[in-house]
């Protein structure tokens, strides 16, 4: 099936769209973050395709090197004209750019799963549904709520913003090396040791926010 | 030089940047944004670290695993090694130095300079030096294997950028509030840290320069332990 990457895209997609006509608010965001994650999967995928063909280094090099520049820059492309155009309040970022990495992992795994369907296994399934749809999350996390940080001044933003992707492009690159390794498990740790303390860290944030108000009323 | 000196020197560098990273998040947890975007800069800095340890451990794997599935090992690496020349570390680099030129322009320099024919002198100072830096090691470490890297040189004119921040807020007169002493120590020490950065690029994959190699790297570890505890001495008397 020499279409099955559009094909995954419109399954997944679809319905996302469909569903966008009955949610309203924060919700609405989140959707939309996961149909634009998986669009830039979409598109991602046909560049890296062009790279790997065009350049003279093998599969391993190329995802090790390259794709986490062109994911990681792709990808905060929407979290930067949402920051400049729609909101820059800072959790609403954070709910849409954590969305457009879940909906750029959600479309990359599928086409993982299809590519490798004979040897793929549920211990494949638990690490590739938490490293990569985690590492994805985070990376454009890790953009839309520094970028939220970053907005405040013109002198700021540039060298900020440059400063978030390059991180966001290590840590891609990290994940990549652990996965490709034979260690490739152990991939699973890498996004799970950083998004556990910062979602106890959010928690406890909203909930102190919570008490305070709590406690001016 | 040999992977083992390769993994320890940076498994000292790492474990010293996490250590700094967990001290900084500790102390500038509810504090303003400048040294925030610092402990952002130590921590993509200690990210690329992780990022060359990884490498050195997944090194044997890879090669493995790659021979196994296309019939050939070569084609990895143009050195048959994954982790020499390794070139997203040089984006962790840019990226952390990066941090300190938005803390340092962003946050603090419309304040010291307000661009005025008075403070002339100093810009021109700490423009000098920059550059001078980046040709000396450019003509030090020509024939370096590291230059064969497409982001090797970026990462120096970035560094650059960010020693002419670090000199000139050394040298610059304080203002009112003092915030401009205060920031010394932190500003001596990390440009000491970007210098140890620079030379022990210099130094690299070289047998023998193994221990000047060997030191800078143990006072970068340092200097990266000291940078969040200037911070919180001079912070103490000034905020933006």
């Amino acid at each position: 099936m020499e279409n099955i990457n559009y094909i995954l895209y419109i399954c997944i997609t679809l319905p996302l769209l469909l569903s966008l006509f009955v949610i309203n608010g924060r919700s609405r965001a989140v959707i939309s973050g996961l149909i634009i994650g998986s669009t830039v999967a979409i598109l991602v995928s046909e560049i890296n395709s062009a790279i790997l063909q065009a350049s003279e280094f093998d599969y391993l090099r190329v995802t090790i090197n390259a794709t986490p520049v062109t994911e990681e820059l792709i990808k905060a492309l929407p979290v930067l004209y949402f920051a400049m155009v729609i909101s820059d309040e800072r959790r609403t970022l954070l709910q849409f750019s954590f969305a457009i990495g879940l909906g750029f992992a959600i479309l990359e795994n599928s086409v993982v799963l299809v590519q490798s369907i004979d040897s793929v296994t549920i211990l494949w399934a638990f690490s590739r549904g938490i490293g990569a749809s985690l590492m994805h999350g985070l990376c454009t996390t890790c953009v839309g709520v520094g970028v939220s940080y970053v907005k405040k001044r013109r002198k700021l933003f540039t060298p900020g913003t440059i400063a978030l992707l390059l991180t966001a492009m290590t840590y891609h690159s990290t994940f990549n090396v652990l996965v490709q390794s034979g260690y490739k498990y152990y991939g699973v740790f890498l996004p799970l040791v950083t998004y556990i303390p910062i979602v106890y860290a959010y928690i406890n944030r909203i909930n102190n926010n919570k008490k305070k108000l709590k406690e001016k009323a | 030089m040999t992977d083992k000196i390769d993994f320890y020197i940076n498994a000292i560098v790492f474990l010293c940047g996490v250590i700094s990273l967990i001290l900084s998040i500790n102390m500038f947890k509810r504090k303003a944004l400048y040294p925030k975007i610092i402990m952002c800069g130590v921590g993509c800095l200690t990210l690329g670290r992780l990022y060359n340890l990884i490498l050195l451990i997944a090194d044997s794997t890879v090669k493995i695993e790659h021979t196994i599935s296309s019939g050939s090992a070569k084609g990895l690496h143009n050195t048959g090694l994954l982790h020499v020349g390794s070139q997203m570390y040089f984006l962790s680099l840019a990226g952390g130095f990066l941090f300190f030129v938005t803390a340092n322009r962003g946050q603090v320099d419309s304040l010291v300079d307000d661009g005025s024919k008075q403070f002339f002198k100093y810009r021109l100072l700490s423009f000098i030096l920059g550059p001078v830096i980046v040709l000396l090691f450019t003509l030090f470490s020509s024939d370096n294997v590291l230059f064969d890297s497409h982001y090797f040189n970026p990462v120096f004119l970035v560094l650059a950028f960010s020693t002419y921040y670090h000199i000139k807020h050394l040298i610059i007169p304080d203002v009112f509030g003092g915030f401009v002493k205060s920031l010394r120590a932190y500003n001596l020490t990390a440009l000491i840290m970007e210098l140890c950065y620079l030379m022990t690029t210099l130094f690299y994959n070289n047998e023998k320069y193994l221990v000047p190699f060997t030191v800078f790297s143990v006072l970068m570890g340092v200097a990266t332990l000291i940078i969040p505890l200037a911070i919180e001495r001079g912070y103490k008397s000034w905020k933006i």
